[in-house]
C-alpha cells in the first residue's frame, strides 16, 4: 500500500527557544487509512509535530511527503481538528462546515448539502442551525470533524479533540470517531495523552519523549473494534506504555 | 423577577419625582434656583412649541448620527488595521495615546477655526469623541482573537485577505460592537456639550438658552430630554447588536 504521509529526519527548533530541539530528526510512515496514535506527556512536541503535518509551520530539517508530495503549506487535502473552542463563533453549525467545502471550490448550494450530509453523519441531523455556543462541549468537537471531513482531505489531523470533555462523553466520542471513521476511511494521525483513548482507537500507538521529542516506543493493535478496555491483551499494553512513559519523566 | 423587581424601576423614578417635587413644593428651594419637576415639565411644554422641540431633537440626533458614523467607520477601520498589521500600530500607537486623553470639548476652539461656527465643527468634536473607544475596542478586539481560531482558519487555507475579511474580522465583532456603544455615549456627551457652547439649536442650546432667558424650568426640562433621549438611543444601539452580534456571543 502506498504510503500516505512520509516523514524522514524531520527536525524543529524554534528561534529564541534555547536547549534541545522540540523535534530530534523524527521519521515516521504511516500508511493509507492507518489510524496512528501519539501519546506523551504536555510539551513532548506532539502539536508541533501535527502542525509541520499540517504544514502550518516549516521543518528546520528534513522532509515531509503527504501522498508522495512535499508539504508546502496547509491546503491540499489535510484536514485538522482541535481541542476546543476553534469552530467560528459567529457562524452556525451548517455554516461552519460549508465555510470548509467553499473554501475549497465547492459551489454554495452543493456546500449547504454536503454540510446536511456532514451534519447527519456525526450525529447532528437538525442541529445545524444553532451557533457554537449552543451547542454541548461535545457536539462541538463533531460539528469540527465535521468541518475538517468538509475538506475533503486524505488525512485528518487531531490534536486533543476529545481533551476538554468529561469521560463519559469522550468515551462516546470515540465511539463516534470510529464509527464516522468507518464510514469514511481516512488516515488519521490523533494526539492524546490518555493512554486508554490510544488504546481503544489505534492500528498504532507512538509514544513519545520531549527534548528533543522523538518516538520511544511504537506498538501495533491488531484488535478488532469496538475494543473493551477489560481485554488482557489491551490492559497488558497499558502497563507496558504507563511503564515507558513514567521512565521518562 | 418577581412583580416587585419588573416594577422596581418605575418604582424608583416616581420617588425621585416625588420626593423632588415634595421638596421643591415644601420651600426648600428657592424655586427660581430649583423648580419642581411638574414646573419644569410645564414650562417647557407651554411655552416651547412641540414642533420646536422636536427640531431641537433632531438636531442633535442629526449632529450625533453625523459624528458617530464618521468616528465609528474612521474607528473600526484604522482599529482593525492597527490590530492586525503591527506596523500599522506601531505607526499609530503614539499618536493615538497623544491624542486619546485630550478631552473633546479641548478642540472646540480650534474646530471653530477649522471649520467655522455651523454644524461641521460640532460633528467633528463627536467624531473625536466616537473614534477614539471605538479604535481602541477594534484594535484590541483584533488582537485578542483566539490563536486556536486563526491557526483552524490556516488549517483550511485561508490566509491573506480573506483571512482577515472572513474570520478575523468576524472573530472581533464582540469587541467591536462594545466600542461602538462606549463611542455612541462619548459623542452623546461631547454633542450635548458643544451645543452647549456655541450653537443655534438642539439640545445642549435649549438647556443654555433657558437659563439665558431666566427659564430655569425649561433648562431642568432640557437636561433630562437628553438623559431621555440619550438613554432610547442607545437602548437602540444595544437592541441592534442584540439581534447581529448577540445572536451569536453572549456579552
Ligand atoms: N511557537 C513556539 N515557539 C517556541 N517554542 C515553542 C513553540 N511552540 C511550541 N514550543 C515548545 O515546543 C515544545 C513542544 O510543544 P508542543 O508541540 O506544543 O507539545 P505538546 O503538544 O506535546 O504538548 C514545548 O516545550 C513548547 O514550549
Ligand atoms: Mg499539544
Amino acid at each position: 500500500m502506498a504510503a500516505a504521509i512520509e516523514i524522514s529526519g524531520l527536525a524543529k527548533s524554534f528561534a529564541h527557544d534555547p536547549g534541545p530541539p522540540v523535534l530530534g530528526a523524527v521519521d515516521l510512515g504511516i500508511e493509507e487509512n492507518e489510524f496512528v496514535v501519539l501519546l506523551g506527556r504536555s510539551g513532548c512536541g506532539k502539536t508541533t509535530l501535527l502542525n509541520l503535518v499540517a504544514g502550518l509551520e516549516t521543518p528546520s530539517a528534513g522532509r515531509i511527503l503527504v501522498g508522495g508530495t512535499p508539504v508546502t503549506g496547509p491546503g491540499g487535502g489535510k484536514g485538522m481538528v482541535f481541542q476546543q473552542g476553534a469552530l467560528f463563533p459567529w457562524l452556525t453549525a451548517r455554516r461552519n462546515i460549508a465555510f470548509a467545502a467553499r473554501n475549497r471550490g465547492v459551489a454554495s448550494a452543493e456546500a449547504d448539502r454536503l454540510a446536511d450530509e456532514l451534519l447527519a453523519l456525526v450525529g447532528l441531523a437538525g442541529a445545524g442551525h444553532k451557533y457554537p455556543f449552543e451547542l454541548s462541549g461535545g457536539m462541538q468537537q463533531r460539528v469540527a470533524i465535521a468541518r475538517a471531513l468538509a475538506l475533503d482531505p486524505k488525512i485528518l489531523l487531531m490534536d486533543e479533540p476529545f481533551g476538554a470533555l468529561d469521560e463519559i462523553t469522550r468515551n462516546e466520542m470515540q465511539d463516534e470517531l470510529l464509527r464516522v471513521w468507518a464510514q469514511r476511511r481516512k488516515t488519521v494521525v490523533f494526539v492524546t495523552h490518555s493512554i486508554w483513548e490510544g488504546l481503544i482507537l489505534a492500528d498504532r500507538i507512538l509514544v513519545m519523549a520531549p527534548r528533543p521529542g522523538r518516538f520511544v516506543l511504537e506498538r501495533r493493535i491488531d484488535l478488532p473494534r469496538p475494543r473493551r478496555r477489560s481485554d488482557p491483551a489491551l490492559i497488558a499494553l497499558y502497563d507496558e506504555i504507563w511503564a515507558c512513559l513514567r521512565g521518562d519523566a | 423577577m418577581t412583580r416587585l423587581e419588573r416594577h422596581a424601576g418605575t418604582i424608583g423614578v416616581v420617588a425621585f419625582l416625588l420626593l423632588w417635587e415634595t421638596a421643591a413644593r415644601l420651600g426648600w428651594r428657592n424655586p427660581a434656583i430649583m423648580p419642581a419637576p411638574s414646573e419644569a415639565a410645564l414650562a417647557a411644554l407651554t411655552t416651547i412649541p412641540p414642533g420646536v422641540l422636536a427640531a431641537h431633537v433632531a438636531t442633535s440626533l442629526g449632529r450625533v448620527l453625523a459624528g458617530f458614523a464618521l468616528g465609528a467607520a474612521a474607528g473600526v477601520a484604522l482599529g482593525i488595521a492597527a490590530g492586525w498589521y503591527r506596523p500599522v500600530a506601531l505607526v499609530c500607537r503614539p499618536v493615538v495615546e497623544i491624542l486619546r486623553p485630550i478631552p473633546p470639548l479641548a478642540w472646540i476652539p480650534v474646530a471653530i477655526v477649522w471649520f467655522g461656527l455651523g454644524e461641521p465643527s460640532k460633528i467633528f468634536v463627536i467624531f473625536l469623541g466616537t473614534f477614539f473607544p471605538v479604535f481602541t475596542a477594534a484594535a484590541r478586539g483584533m488582537a485578542s482573537i483566539p490563536p486556536v481560531i486563526l491557526r483552524a482558519a490556516r488549517s483550511m487555507d485561508v490566509d491573506g485577505l480573506r483571512l482577515l475579511a472572513k474570520v478575523a474580522v468576524p472573530a472581533a465583532m464582540p469587541d467591536i460592537a462594545t466600542g461602538l456603544r462606549i463611542g455612541f455615549g462619548l459623542g452623546f456627551g461631547v454633542l450635548v456639550a458643544a451645543e452647549l457652547i456655541a450653537a443655534e439649536r438642539g439640545m445642549g442650546h435649549l438647556v443654555m438658552e433657558a437659563r439665558q432667558l431666566g427659564q430655569l424650568g425649561i433648562s431642568v426640562f432640557g437636561i433630562f430630554l437628553i438623559g431621555i433621549v440619550n438613554l432610547v438611543a442607545d437602548h437602540q444601539l444595544a437592541a441592534a447588536i442584540r439581534r447581529t452580534v448577540g445572536r451569536w456571543h453572549r456579552f
